[in-house]
């Protein structure tokens, strides 16, 4: 029988052994930098929770659908907090945009371009819209007045524009004589959903007006119809409120006007009369008087031509655009057209105004906000693809040697004590 | 230059022109109060001419039973669908006279509507004047007699929120219907509720 107080050869080599462990953790630990991370591979799956550790690792995310933008975002905020970061897969290039109604009867239309023959699934928050598949080329499809946000679904990716903003559009003002032009004008801008503060001069110390014109302020009125030289005293103003982004439509007579030759896109030439008597369908303004437009500033689009002279152009000014319509008795078209002329006339009036007004002004169903191109976001927030390497071979160590050299030691420790114990030793 | 012509239309039934001075005082009126680019002449169309779309303000007038024709209804419902406003007045200024019956009835038919009373807040007696008390009365409403003839209000009928047609039973027609250089004998123009309307048609 051994003696209780004799220690066997092989508790001497157990703690050794755990000596030598430490002894190895804590020269590991005191070896491996600080910031040395290590790198993890991980699908788009893994990302959320991967996002969630502390660790600074870098991070190689595989994904064939596009990561949504919050992910990116972290990502992105990821590597600007210093660590690494890299991506791969076959994202599709898809891209969906929203044109927003341009007047307010006009609906929204879906702009899409995806690779050709990508079955496509469009939806808004009442339900489905359209199922299709897309063309070989940039699509559009009209979504008439969709509900909250529109989504598009190409197999499991989904896309969403979304949708916000005001209900109300901002006003158009219109400034004119008392007359038939003026009446059937905010008639027309009205019965098409635009919302008119009109100003009417009945004698040249007194108008008739609806609404305040307190201010051509942007943030009010979007666009400014001035009819005839009724509105020359507001030239200047109206110039300002051009230049800082609104929209003018310059009638046939106030383009006559001097006061407003720095906004029109050409001098104005001798009023021209109408080529047939009867309004036609085909032709309708053929039948309409119009003030011409003789030689256009050099930015100046021509919009349509009348019997050889220009009777209707466009320019910028500033931030601002300029459609002048040289037409004087356009209210004929809409008494003496044929049937359904009054239709054709409101939406004629509405496009002018429309052409005008930046697309900011169309506050009606709700204005996109977002364009949403997965592939072009995740390059620009996180960079190109990477080409996927072996991973095992570069793989560098983490935390998971320093734990082995500790559990080395403790085993090494409790076979120690267990032996002790069983020789009767303390 | 668009001027404002003031049209009196022409019906086949009735007598329309039993107001052969009324347009010259209206237009003097308008000129005079304004400055409308107004036609010196008034115009006369027929009802059922297509010519009447020329002219967005129509007046018509009469004593004598009213029954369109077939065609002149068509124009008319056409001429009102394209936003032109028509004015009718009662030269009867009785009530329930036989003008009465059969043109709100004919207008009614046209319309697909009955003529409902304007209010005393509408814009048509703010449009150039302000009337308070809605329609001005006139001299035949107020004779002496004590027979009650004052009409308190004017019948329309709207589209699209505009007012396309104003019947009155007032008799303008014979308040209105003398020569516009007798104004100068009266302490306040009779003929200016004819602005509200001209100026009503032309901005609404």
């Amino acid at each position: 029988m051994r003696s209780p107080g004799s220690s066997a050869p092989i508790e001497w080599v157990l703690r050794l052994v755990a000596v030598v462990a430490i002894a190895a953790a804590l020269r590991e630990a005191w070896q491996q930098p600080v910031d040395r991370v290590g790198r993890r591979d991980l699908s788009s799956d893994a990302l959320p929770a991967a996002l969630r550790e502390a660790s600074r690792d870098t991070l190689r995310v595989r994904t064939d659908t596009a990561l949504q933008e919050l992910a990116r975002d972290w990502l992105a905020a990821r590597r600007d907090a210093g660590g690494a970061i890299q991506w791969s897969g076959d994202v599709p290039p898809i891209a969906v945009a929203i044109d927003p109604p341009r007047e307010p009867g006009g609906s929204t239309r879906l702009l899409v371009s995806a690779p050709a023959g990508r079955s496509m699934v469009v939806r808004d928050s009442l339900g489905l819209i359209d199922s299709t598949r897309a063309p070989s080329e940039a699509s559009q499809i009209d979504l008439g007045r969709p509900l909250g946000t529109p989504t598009v679904r190409f197999g499991t990716q989904r896309l969403a524009v979304r949708a916000s903003g005001g209900d109300s559009a901002r006003a158009v003002v219109v400034i004119g004589r008392v007359g038939w032009e003026s009446k059937f004008v905010v008639g027309a801008l009205e019965e098409q959903g635009w919302q008119v503060i009109t100003r009417l001069a009945v004698r040249p110390e007194l108008a008739i007006t609806q609404g305040e014109l307190t201010a051509f302020d942007r943030s009010t009125a979007s666009v400014v119809v001035a009819l005839d030289e009724s509105a020359v005293p507001f030239a200047r103003r109206i110039a300002d409120f051009v230049r800082g982004g609104g929209g003018l439509v310059l009638g046939g007579e106030a383009l006559r006007s001097e006061a407003f030759s720095a906004l029109r896109p050409g001098a104005a030439g001798i009023s021209v009369d109408p080529m047939v008597l009867a309004v036609t369908d085909s032709a309708p303004r053929r039948a309409l008087r119009f003030t011409p437009i003789v030689r256009p500033v050099t930015d100046a689009v021509v919009l349509e031509r009348q019997r050889g002279a220009v009777a209707m152009a466009a320019r910028r000014v500033g931030l601002g655009r300029v459609v002048a319509a040289g037409y004087t008795d356009s209210w004929r078209w809409r008494m003496t057209g044929p049937d359904g002329a009054e239709g054709s006339y409101r939406r004629w009036w509405s496009g002018l105004v429309a052409a005008a007004a930046d697309e900011s002004t169309l506050l009606l169903a709700g204005r996109v906000q977002a364009t949403a191109a997965p592939r072009v976001a995740m390059v620009a927030t996180l960079g190109a693809p990477v080409v996927v390497g072996p991973v095992a071979s570069e793989s560098l160590p983490g935390p998971v040697p320093r734990r082995r050299w500790a559990l080395i030691a403790i085993a090494a420790l409790v076979i120690e004590w267990g032996l002790r114990r069983v020789r009767g030793a303390r | 230059v668009s001027t404002f012509t003031f049209c009196t239309a022409q019906y086949e039934s009735g007598d329309w022109d039993s107001a052969p001075s009324l347009p010259a005082n209206i237009i003097d009126t308008i000129a005079r109060y304004t400055s409308i680019d107004v036609s010196p002449t008034g115009a006369a169309v027929a009802l059922a001419s297509e010519e009447l779309l020329r002219y967005p303000f129509v007046f018509l007038t009469g004593h004598l039973p009213v029954r369109f024709t077939s065609v002149e209804r068509a124009m008319l419902r056409r001429y009102l669908d394209r936003g032109g406003l028509l004015f009718v007045d009662d030269h009867n200024h009785d009530v329930d006279g036989q003008f009465h019956k059969t043109a709100t009835a004919e207008l009614t038919a046209v319309v697909s509507g009955p003529l409902v009373p304007i209010p005393k807040t509408d814009a048509l007696y703010r449009a150039f004047f302000r009337f308070e008390d809605g329609p001005p009365t006139t001299s035949h409403e107020l004779n002496g007699w004590g027979d009650n003839l004052v009409h308190p209000a004017l019948l329309g009928w709207r589209s699209r929120g505009r007012l396309g047609v104003i019947y009155s039973n007032k008799d303008y027609s014979s308040e209105w219907n003398y020569h516009p250089d007798n104004k100068r004998f009266l302490a306040i123009d009779n003929t200016r509720f004819a602005v509200n309307l001209i100026v009503y048609a032309l901005t609404r």
